[in-house]
């Protein structure tokens, strides 16, 4: 496949785009934040709550 | 000051707000520098427009060589202080750095073609990039590999500073070699590059290190969360 010099140009910069965004992405996925954290061990407490019948009291 | 960057809640509390500006700035810088270099600059006479491609092949280029760099000096850092701000930046750089050392392969590739009449060839300076993308692959596979996270730190900074022996390679291979990738363009001694075309290069240069560096931090203080406190 042959490309002209503009569509190699642009296939390079969308290339560039792409992957700076997917990399920031994948970083945004690498793990929880403070507050996730928090938010789940939240849920699992009141998770482990409900299953001693303790809110339903 | 760099002493209190080794405190995780301090690097942490520092990195939450930091890669947020500097991933605005960088896309900012990039958008800037793309427009100049592929609008304002002249043609080259030798090449003609496709030239345009080192706006974003020079800034790939450079940062898989410096991100190696940097995660070699993270390296060092955890091998003497055994800190987990080190251990989680020298391995948040690692898959930033696989991505650019692709990116510069593929869009060297890409450049190739309509400059040289095919895409690949096995000149020393390409082969010695590809071998710095299995590097980058085999020290991320490695950093999974051991249950110990100490241990795989530990293993990851020894793979690390093995590998940079490729690093210098990459630079002087088109001193060393004959080679059908061009020679410098921008080194200590000068810049060959004419002023109108140089400008928008370095702004690229600048913009991706800028998202480079959000992306490291953004992933370093994730990986942090999980390590000290999930």
């Amino acid at each position: 496949m042959n490309f002209d010099a503009w569509q190699t140009i642009w296939l390079c910069v969308v290339c560039s785009v792409l992957v700076l965004g997917l990399d920031s992405v994948l970083a945004h996925r690498a793990g929880p934040t403070k507050t996730e954290l928090a938010r789940k061990r939240q849920r699992s407490n009141r998770t482990a709550q409900r299953g001693e019948g303790k809110i339903n009291e | 000051m760099l002493g209190q960057l080794a405190s995780p809640p301090r690097f942490h509390a520092l990195a939450s707000w930091l890669w947020v500006w500097l991933l605005a700035a960088g896309a900012l810088l990039l958008a800037f520098g793309l427009y100049t270099g592929l609008y304002l600059a002249p043609v080259d006479v030798q090449q003609g427009e496709v030239y345009r491609a080192i706006y974003v092949h020079v800034p790939a280029a450079w940062m898989s060589m410096f991100l190696y760099l940097v995660a070699c000096g993270y390296a060092m850092l955890n091998w003497v202080y055994r800190s987990d701000v080190s251990a989680v930046l020298m391995r948040a750089l690692l898959p930033t750095g696989a991505w650019m050392t692709a990116l510069a392969l593929v869009t060297g590739a890409l450049w190739g073609k309509p400059t040289w009449g095919t895409y690949w060839v096995w000149d020393a300076r390409m082969t010695s990039e590809l071998l710095l993308l299995f590097i980058y692959l085999g020290l991320m596979a490695l950093s999974q590999l051991a249950t110990d996270p100490a241990k795989a730190d530990r293993i990851v900074s020894i793979g690390l500073l093995i590998g940079a022996v490729n690093i210098p390679l990459i630079y002087l291979s088109v001193v060393f070699w004959n080679t059908l990738h061009q020679g410098y363009s921008v080194s200590m001694s000068g810049n060959r590059i004419h002023p109108e075309i140089a400008t928008g290069m370095w702004l690229c240069v600048l913009g991706f290190w800028l998202v480079c560096a959000s992306t490291v931090l953004n992933r370093a203080r994730r990986l942090l969360v999980q390590r000290r406190w999930a």
